[in-house]
């Protein structure tokens, strides 16, 4: 087999390595919006899967963390950050240097920002699991009897 | 006191020293000073000594310590007569040694098992590892801070020949934020638009290396783009329309 055949062989595979990789669906069974953070893999995203529906989250093998939060505060959050950010770029050719770096940290702070809702999520509001290849971690949010959100990772 | 008899005085009070010295009831230092007193005269007015290392006989010819038989026999004192307190550092250097492998041993038990923690936890990932011998892949984080939907795709430019250029396309709910691994780094080009109306929202053409880390936020008037891991110090490199990070 030559070197080219060899090339096209890893690559199909190492594509459907990637394509069949692990995910997490988030199934939304309270009747309120809410606002979830994924983190997995190093990384941390953020989805809204409506009441009654689901959203799903590409993963990596390894550990997952879940948590949710209250769709008002993290739209708070963001529409404040939005705000300084817009205001900021609306000259960028003219941001002095603390100016700059005020843009960096607001942006770098999202990041943060999303840590901080998880580390102070109560325990029954954030669950975690392990994926392994091509497995599917299945995570339900939903209305406890004191009203409060909570979560569960199956 | 007769001359004979301060020779082997003081010779026995060497001795007595080195045996302080020995069994460690004094310190190297004490004995040095200690010994430094041991000095007698001879009827010549020479001064006499013992070496504080080699226990013999040191006579001050007016210049300096040389040595010299006294003039009257005394009892040899034994070889090596600070063999002892070498023995004791040798000790002391094989507890050193036997400290450092127990603390280089607690070292490893710790990275092993700070490592095993860090992995299952989901904060040391074998993609941390790849980044930091440059074969990692990088990372493309899209915060839509809209009020609307978006759609993101992500094309490779130069895909390597024979094989077809990787694609990615997602959707967007408004404050919804989503991460997407780039495994080949390169050329990549990021699109935006809105869901509802298609209106386009911008393109940046990036050039993404291993452990690269982009932010994109998309707001109402703008869409800002940071390279997190190493920010640009250019006010205009943060706005997608003018950014040289997406030529």
């Amino acid at each position: 087999m030559n070197r080219q055949k060899i090339l096209f062989v890893l690559i199909i595979a190492a594509v459907l390595l990637v394509s069949c990789g692990p995910s997490i669906v988030v199934e939304n069974k309270t009747t309120i919006p809410v606002r979830v953070i994924v983190r997995a893999g190093g990384r941390s995203e953020v989805v809204s899967p409506s009441p009654g529906e689901s959203s799903s989250v590409e993963a990596s093998e390894g550990a997952y963390r879940v948590t949710v939060i209250l769709d008002a505060e993290w739209i708070e959050y963001a529409k404040l950050t939005r705000k300084v950010l817009n205001d900021q770029l609306a000259d960028s050719d003219k941001l002095t240097g603390p100016q700059l770096l005020e843009v960096i940290r607001r942006l770098k702070d999202i990041a943060q920002r999303m840590q901080q809702f998880e580390q102070a999520a109560g325990s029954a509001a954030s669950c975690g699991g392990t994926l392994t290849q091509d497995s599917t971690g299945l995570v339900v949010v939903s209305t406890a009897d004191t009203g409060k959100l909570v979560v569960s990772c199956r | 006191m007769q001359p004979d008899n301060r020779f082997q005085k003081l010779q026995d009070d060497y001795l007595a020293l080195r045996k302080q010295l020995n069994s460690k009831r004094i310190t190297p230092a004490q004995f040095d000073a200690a010994q430094k007193n041991l000095m007698i005269r001879d009827a010549q007015g020479r001064h006499w000594t013992l070496g504080a290392k080699d226990g013999k006989w040191y006579m001050h010819d007016g210049k300096a310590w040389v040595l010299a038989n006294p003039p009257i026999a005394t009892t040899p004192i034994p070889a090596t007569p600070i063999a002892t307190p070498q023995k004791s550092q040798s000790k002391s250097n094989r507890g050193c040694l036997i400290g450092g492998c127990v603390v280089f041993m607690l070292v490893c038990l710790l990275s092993v098992g700070g490592g095993f923690w860090a992995y299952q936890s989901g904060a040391f990932t074998l993609n941390n590892l790849l980044n930091l011998v440059g074969l990692g892949p990088g990372s493309i984080e899209v915060d839509n801070f809209r009020d609307d939907k978006i759609d993101v795709k992500i094309t490779q430019l130069e895909p390597p020949k024979d094989s077809s250029p990787i694609q990615s396309s997602f959707r967007l709910a408004a404050f919804d934020v989503r991460s997407n691994s780039i495994a080949q780094p390169g050329k990549y080009r990021v699109e935006f638009s809105t869901t509802d109306k298609n209106i386009k929202l911008g393109t940046c053409t990036l050039n993404v290396q291993s452990g690269d880390q982009y932010q994109f936020v998309l707001l109402p008037e703008r869409t800002a783009v940071n390279r997190v891991n190493k920010p640009s110090s250019v006010g205009k490199d943060f706005v997608v329309e003018t950014s040289s990070l997406c030529r």
